[in-house]
Protein backbone atom coordinates (compact mmCIF):
# COMPACT_ATOMS: atom_id res chain seq x y z
CA UNK A 1 0.00 0.00 0.00
CA UNK A 2 0.66 3.40 -0.85
CA UNK A 3 2.24 5.44 2.05
CA UNK A 4 -0.03 7.93 3.23
CA UNK A 5 2.75 10.57 3.34
CA UNK A 6 3.68 10.41 -0.36
CA UNK A 7 4.20 14.05 -2.37
CA UNK A 8 4.42 15.53 -5.57
CA UNK A 9 8.36 15.40 -5.92
CA UNK A 10 9.18 11.80 -4.15
CA UNK A 11 11.52 9.81 -5.91
CA UNK A 12 10.72 6.41 -7.05
CA UNK A 13 13.78 3.92 -7.14
CA UNK A 14 16.15 3.18 -8.64
CA UNK A 15 16.08 -0.46 -9.72
CA UNK A 16 19.16 -1.65 -12.14
CA UNK A 17 20.65 -4.16 -13.91
CA UNK A 18 23.31 -5.22 -15.78
CA UNK A 19 22.35 -7.23 -19.42
CA UNK A 20 25.10 -9.80 -19.61
CA UNK A 21 25.31 -11.81 -22.39
CA UNK A 22 24.51 -14.82 -20.08
CA UNK A 23 20.87 -12.82 -19.14
CA UNK A 24 20.65 -11.83 -22.89
CA UNK A 25 21.11 -15.50 -24.32
CA UNK A 26 18.75 -16.64 -21.05
CA UNK A 27 16.50 -14.61 -21.85
CA UNK A 28 15.73 -16.13 -25.45
CA UNK A 29 15.02 -19.31 -23.98
CA UNK A 30 12.71 -18.16 -21.26
CA UNK A 31 10.79 -15.81 -23.95
CA UNK A 32 11.01 -18.39 -26.66
CA UNK A 33 11.84 -15.29 -28.74
CA UNK A 34 15.32 -16.79 -30.93
CA UNK A 35 15.87 -13.83 -32.79
CA UNK A 36 19.29 -13.49 -32.75
CA UNK A 37 19.96 -9.75 -32.87
CA UNK A 38 18.96 -9.72 -28.92
CA UNK A 39 22.20 -11.66 -28.05
CA UNK A 40 24.58 -11.68 -31.39
CA UNK A 41 26.43 -8.66 -31.43
CA UNK A 42 26.94 -9.47 -35.50
CA UNK A 43 22.88 -10.07 -36.33
CA UNK A 44 22.67 -6.47 -34.55
CA UNK A 45 24.76 -5.24 -36.70
CA UNK A 46 23.99 -6.53 -40.13
CA UNK A 47 20.55 -4.80 -38.98
CA UNK A 48 22.11 -1.44 -38.49
CA UNK A 49 23.04 -1.23 -34.66
CA UNK A 50 26.15 -1.27 -32.87
CA UNK A 51 25.64 -4.14 -30.65
CA UNK A 52 23.24 -6.59 -29.76
CA UNK A 53 19.82 -4.63 -28.68
CA UNK A 54 17.84 -6.38 -25.94
CA UNK A 55 14.14 -6.85 -25.71
CA UNK A 56 11.58 -4.65 -24.29
CA UNK A 57 10.55 -7.09 -21.72
CA UNK A 58 13.72 -6.58 -20.47
CA UNK A 59 14.02 -3.07 -20.09
CA UNK A 60 10.68 -2.94 -19.18
CA UNK A 61 10.80 -5.27 -15.91
CA UNK A 62 12.97 -3.04 -14.45
CA UNK A 63 9.93 -0.38 -14.41
CA UNK A 64 7.31 -2.87 -13.29
CA UNK A 65 9.49 -4.03 -10.30
CA UNK A 66 9.90 -0.97 -9.15
CA UNK A 67 6.51 0.65 -9.23
CA UNK A 68 5.47 -2.61 -7.33
CA UNK A 69 8.40 -2.29 -4.67
CA UNK A 70 7.23 1.37 -4.68
CA UNK A 71 3.66 0.20 -4.46
CA UNK A 72 3.65 -2.87 -2.34
CA UNK A 73 1.94 -5.16 -4.58
CA UNK A 74 1.67 -5.35 -8.83
CA UNK A 75 0.20 -3.01 -10.16
CA UNK A 76 -3.95 -4.06 -10.65
CA UNK A 77 -7.35 -2.49 -9.57
CA UNK A 78 -7.64 0.34 -12.39
CA UNK A 79 -3.78 0.92 -12.07
CA UNK A 80 -2.77 2.56 -15.28
CA UNK A 81 0.70 2.44 -17.00
CA UNK A 82 1.83 4.03 -20.17
CA UNK A 83 5.36 3.95 -21.67
CA UNK A 84 7.57 4.37 -25.19
CA UNK A 85 10.42 3.16 -26.05
CA UNK A 86 12.53 5.74 -27.25
CA UNK A 87 15.75 4.18 -27.78
CA UNK A 88 17.54 0.65 -27.70
CA UNK A 89 19.34 -0.68 -24.83
CA UNK A 90 22.23 -3.19 -25.96
CA UNK A 91 23.96 -5.78 -24.44
CA UNK A 92 26.59 -4.70 -22.17
CA UNK A 93 24.55 -1.82 -20.75
CA UNK A 94 23.31 -1.07 -17.40
CA UNK A 95 20.06 0.03 -17.54
CA UNK A 96 18.43 2.10 -14.34
CA UNK A 97 14.69 2.53 -13.44
CA UNK A 98 13.41 5.92 -11.95
CA UNK A 99 10.43 7.89 -11.23
CA UNK A 100 8.93 10.82 -9.58
CA UNK A 101 5.25 11.53 -7.92
CA UNK A 102 3.84 14.19 -10.17
CA UNK A 103 0.23 14.38 -8.56
CA UNK A 104 -1.45 12.73 -5.16
CA UNK A 105 -5.29 13.22 -4.65
CA UNK A 106 -7.33 10.90 -2.36
CA UNK A 107 -7.83 8.58 -4.67
CA UNK A 108 -4.77 8.43 -7.09
CA UNK A 109 -1.48 8.80 -7.56
CA UNK A 110 0.56 9.58 -10.45
CA UNK A 111 3.74 9.58 -11.38
CA UNK A 112 6.50 10.14 -14.43
CA UNK A 113 9.08 7.03 -14.70
CA UNK A 114 12.01 6.10 -17.08
CA UNK A 115 14.87 4.28 -18.04
CA UNK A 116 18.03 5.67 -18.32
CA UNK A 117 21.45 3.74 -19.74
CA UNK A 118 24.85 4.08 -18.00
CA UNK A 119 25.57 7.09 -20.06
CA UNK A 120 22.16 9.11 -18.17
CA UNK A 121 20.43 8.63 -21.88
CA UNK A 122 16.55 7.87 -21.45
CA UNK A 123 15.84 4.81 -23.10
CA UNK A 124 11.78 4.61 -22.08
CA UNK A 125 9.60 7.44 -20.75
CA UNK A 126 6.08 6.87 -19.73
CA UNK A 127 3.79 7.41 -16.84
CA UNK A 128 1.33 5.67 -14.38
CA UNK A 129 -1.41 5.88 -12.39
CA UNK A 130 -1.78 4.15 -9.04
CA UNK A 131 -4.85 4.01 -7.25
CA UNK A 132 -4.70 4.67 -3.31
CA UNK A 133 -6.83 1.78 -1.87
CA UNK B 1 4.24 -21.29 -46.88
CA UNK B 2 1.53 -18.65 -45.89
CA UNK B 3 2.02 -15.22 -47.39
CA UNK B 4 3.78 -12.85 -45.41
CA UNK B 5 1.50 -10.07 -43.57
CA UNK B 6 3.28 -6.99 -44.44
CA UNK B 7 1.97 -3.41 -43.30
CA UNK B 8 -0.28 -3.01 -46.50
CA UNK B 9 -1.83 -6.12 -45.70
CA UNK B 10 -2.83 -5.83 -41.97
CA UNK B 11 -6.30 -5.13 -41.56
CA UNK B 12 -7.71 -2.58 -38.87
CA UNK B 13 -10.19 -4.09 -36.73
CA UNK B 14 -9.36 -7.53 -37.76
CA UNK B 15 -9.14 -9.64 -34.64
CA UNK B 16 -6.47 -12.44 -34.70
CA UNK B 17 -7.91 -14.38 -32.27
CA UNK B 18 -7.18 -15.61 -29.01
CA UNK B 19 -4.15 -17.41 -27.63
CA UNK B 20 -3.90 -19.27 -24.10
CA UNK B 21 -0.38 -18.65 -22.00
CA UNK B 22 -0.10 -20.40 -18.37
CA UNK B 23 1.16 -18.80 -15.78
CA UNK B 24 3.48 -21.51 -14.51
CA UNK B 25 6.03 -21.33 -11.37
CA UNK B 26 8.72 -22.47 -13.37
CA UNK B 27 8.50 -19.19 -15.96
CA UNK B 28 8.21 -17.27 -12.88
CA UNK B 29 11.05 -18.79 -11.18
CA UNK B 30 13.46 -18.77 -14.39
CA UNK B 31 12.13 -14.96 -15.12
CA UNK B 32 12.97 -13.83 -11.23
CA UNK B 33 16.04 -15.92 -11.32
CA UNK B 34 17.49 -14.29 -14.32
CA UNK B 35 16.53 -10.58 -13.28
CA UNK B 36 18.18 -11.08 -9.62
CA UNK B 37 14.47 -9.79 -8.85
CA UNK B 38 13.42 -10.75 -5.57
CA UNK B 39 10.27 -8.48 -4.79
CA UNK B 40 8.65 -9.13 -1.99
CA UNK B 41 5.61 -7.29 -3.33
CA UNK B 42 4.47 -10.51 -5.59
CA UNK B 43 3.68 -12.26 -2.70
CA UNK B 44 1.56 -9.36 -0.91
CA UNK B 45 -1.41 -10.48 -0.67
CA UNK B 46 -0.40 -14.27 0.40
CA UNK B 47 -0.52 -15.56 -3.33
CA UNK B 48 2.57 -15.69 -5.99
CA UNK B 49 1.74 -13.00 -8.14
CA UNK B 50 3.52 -12.71 -12.07
CA UNK B 51 6.10 -10.11 -11.87
CA UNK B 52 4.58 -8.02 -14.50
CA UNK B 53 7.25 -7.72 -16.79
CA UNK B 54 6.64 -11.00 -18.42
CA UNK B 55 3.84 -9.36 -19.72
CA UNK B 56 5.89 -8.42 -22.68
CA UNK B 57 6.63 -11.77 -23.29
CA UNK B 58 2.85 -13.16 -23.40
CA UNK B 59 2.60 -10.91 -25.66
CA UNK B 60 5.41 -11.15 -28.43
CA UNK B 61 4.36 -15.31 -27.67
CA UNK B 62 0.61 -14.53 -28.59
CA UNK B 63 1.19 -12.29 -31.35
CA UNK B 64 3.83 -15.04 -33.16
CA UNK B 65 1.27 -17.55 -32.24
CA UNK B 66 -1.86 -16.02 -33.93
CA UNK B 67 0.23 -14.46 -36.92
CA UNK B 68 3.95 -16.46 -37.10
CA UNK B 69 3.76 -14.91 -40.84
CA UNK B 70 4.40 -11.38 -39.82
CA UNK B 71 8.01 -9.78 -41.09
CA UNK B 72 11.13 -9.92 -38.24
CA UNK B 73 12.84 -6.85 -37.06
CA UNK B 74 9.47 -5.21 -35.69
CA UNK B 75 10.14 -2.85 -32.82
CA UNK B 76 8.46 -2.29 -29.37
CA UNK B 77 7.43 1.44 -29.73
CA UNK B 78 4.77 2.35 -26.97
CA UNK B 79 2.55 0.42 -24.89
CA UNK B 80 -0.70 1.23 -22.40
CA UNK B 81 -1.50 -0.84 -19.75
CA UNK B 82 -4.67 -1.00 -17.58
CA UNK B 83 -5.35 -3.34 -14.91
CA UNK B 84 -7.69 -5.78 -13.30
CA UNK B 85 -7.04 -8.13 -11.19
CA UNK B 86 -3.13 -9.80 -10.80
CA UNK B 87 -2.10 -12.50 -12.61
CA UNK B 88 -1.15 -15.76 -10.32
CA UNK B 89 1.47 -18.75 -10.80
CA UNK B 90 -1.22 -21.54 -11.92
CA UNK B 91 -3.10 -19.42 -13.99
CA UNK B 92 -3.83 -19.24 -17.47
CA UNK B 93 -4.12 -16.20 -19.02
CA UNK B 94 -6.16 -15.72 -22.29
CA UNK B 95 -5.45 -12.59 -25.10
CA UNK B 96 -7.37 -11.66 -27.56
CA UNK B 97 -5.92 -9.49 -30.07
CA UNK B 98 -7.16 -6.94 -32.69
CA UNK B 99 -5.38 -4.75 -34.79
CA UNK B 100 -6.56 -1.19 -33.81
CA UNK B 101 -4.68 1.04 -35.56
CA UNK B 102 -2.28 1.32 -38.31
CA UNK B 103 -0.01 4.71 -39.91
CA UNK B 104 2.88 5.68 -41.66
CA UNK B 105 4.93 8.37 -39.27
CA UNK B 106 8.27 9.86 -40.26
CA UNK B 107 8.63 7.20 -42.96
CA UNK B 108 7.76 4.17 -40.74
CA UNK B 109 4.88 1.57 -40.30
CA UNK B 110 3.26 1.54 -37.35
CA UNK B 111 0.69 -1.03 -35.95
CA UNK B 112 -1.75 -0.65 -33.17
CA UNK B 113 -2.63 -3.88 -31.37
CA UNK B 114 -5.73 -3.34 -28.87
CA UNK B 115 -5.24 -6.31 -26.49
CA UNK B 116 -8.07 -7.95 -24.01
CA UNK B 117 -6.35 -10.47 -21.40
CA UNK B 118 -8.46 -12.62 -19.04
CA UNK B 119 -7.77 -15.19 -16.34
CA UNK B 120 -9.61 -19.11 -16.34
CA UNK B 121 -12.94 -17.40 -14.05
CA UNK B 122 -13.07 -14.83 -16.89
CA UNK B 123 -11.77 -11.97 -14.53
CA UNK B 124 -10.31 -8.87 -16.38
CA UNK B 125 -6.33 -9.13 -15.83
CA UNK B 126 -5.09 -6.54 -18.37
CA UNK B 127 -6.19 -4.55 -21.38
CA UNK B 128 -3.42 -3.11 -23.73
CA UNK B 129 -2.75 -1.67 -26.71
CA UNK B 130 1.07 -2.09 -28.42
CA UNK B 131 2.57 -0.26 -30.64
CA UNK B 132 5.29 -2.06 -33.34
CA UNK B 133 7.21 -0.43 -36.00
CA UNK B 134 6.78 -3.13 -38.66
CA UNK B 135 9.93 -3.87 -41.02
CA UNK B 136 7.81 -4.40 -43.97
Amino acid sequence: MLDASIAPGDTIGPVTLEVTHALAKEFTVISKDMNSSHYDDAAAQRLGFPAAIQHSAISSSLLFRMLADWKGSVLQGDDEFECAFIAPIFLGDTPMARGVVTEVTDSVVSCDFWCENQHGAKTIVGKARIRRA
Amino acid sequence: MDELITFDKTVVGEVWGSHDWPVTQELCDAWQNLLSDETPAYTADGKRAMPQGLLLVMYANCSVALRPNRPSGGVHAKQKLSFGVPAYVGDVLTTQVKVSDKYLKRERRYVELETITTNQHGEMVVNGVRTTIVSA
